[in-house]
């Protein structure tokens, strides 16, 4: 399950740094030297995995109900990245299974 | 504008929108006649047959979504071909799976093309449909993609 989880990340990371690539930074502002925590889990792998899922899950409803408004380029890169996001919530599940 | 006073076209929104749901229409036909081939490679009465059955009823489910947004628009939605190229030989199971997972990437490629337009609703539908097909595709894959959709060319570095 831990090439599962860690393919998962890998992909997150490139979600990241083709979402920063886009990312206009106002003059003088810095960007947050620490990432906010979503998933707070401290029980079983089992219950890790579901809090992940449900993240992913929620992660790739909320990036589909952004996409009014974007310009074109960002709205594909928004749902390209929801659709992947979903797909880890069955990979993660078939990972899980296979404990 | 171009050079020397020459103008250039350009093609209206609504234009657009039919060109682009054309395009996705397009994918969808060639993705029911790849299930098609995807089907007859697989144990017949198998898990994966079913699976395949179900993935070819919601593309054909999404062609008549298509036809139907194309018309409302005052387009004519284009037939299906009669053969399709494959993208390579399918002679096995495995082969198989593959086609469908490639055919899921085409879709889901094509259905990008509809989320680049301005209109949310369309914008909105082919993002959900992005996803069924990557979702597709995973299934098929068992593995899953950073970018579903999206050509590598069009990734910045």
């Amino acid at each position: 399950m831990g090439a599962a989880v860690s393919a998962v990340r890998f992909e997150h990371v490139a979600h990241l740094a083709q979402l920063k690539s886009r990312l206009v930074q106002p003059a003088g502002s810095a960007p947050s030297p620490k990432p906010s925590p979503i998933v707070h889990v401290t029980g079983s792998v089992a219950a890790e995995l579901i809090a992940l899922e449900q993240a992913e899950q929620a992660a790739s409803d909320r990036l589909l109900g952004q996409l009014g408004g974007l310009p074109s380029s960002l709205a594909q890169l928004f749902a390209s990245i929801a659709a992947s996001e979903a797909t880890h919530v069955p990979f993660l599940q078939a990972a899980g299974q296979g404990q | 504008m171009t050079a020397a006073g020459t103008r250039t076209a350009q093609p209206s929104a609504n234009g657009r929108a039919i060109a682009a749901l054309q395009e996705a229409l397009a994918a969808e036909q060639a993705a029911s006649y790849g299930y098609g081939i995807v089907g007859a490679h697989l144990q017949q009465g198998s898990a994966m047959q079913g699976d395949a059955t179900d993935d070819w009823v919601a593309h054909l489910r999404a062609s008549d979504q298509l036809a139907k947004l194309i018309s409302a628009r005052g387009g004519t939605p284009a037939p299906s071909a009669i053969v399709y190229q494959l993208p390579f030989q399918v002679s096995t199971a495995a082969e198989a799976a593959a086609l469908a997972a490639t055919v899921e990437d085409r879709v889901a490629q094509a259905y990008l093309g509809v989320v680049a337009l301005a209109e949310t609703g369309l914008r909105t539908f082919a993002a959900e449909q992005v996803r069924a097909s990557a979702l597709r595709a995973e299934a098929w894959r068992g593995s899953t993609q950073a970018f579903p959709g999206l050509p590598p060319a069009s990734l910045r570095r």
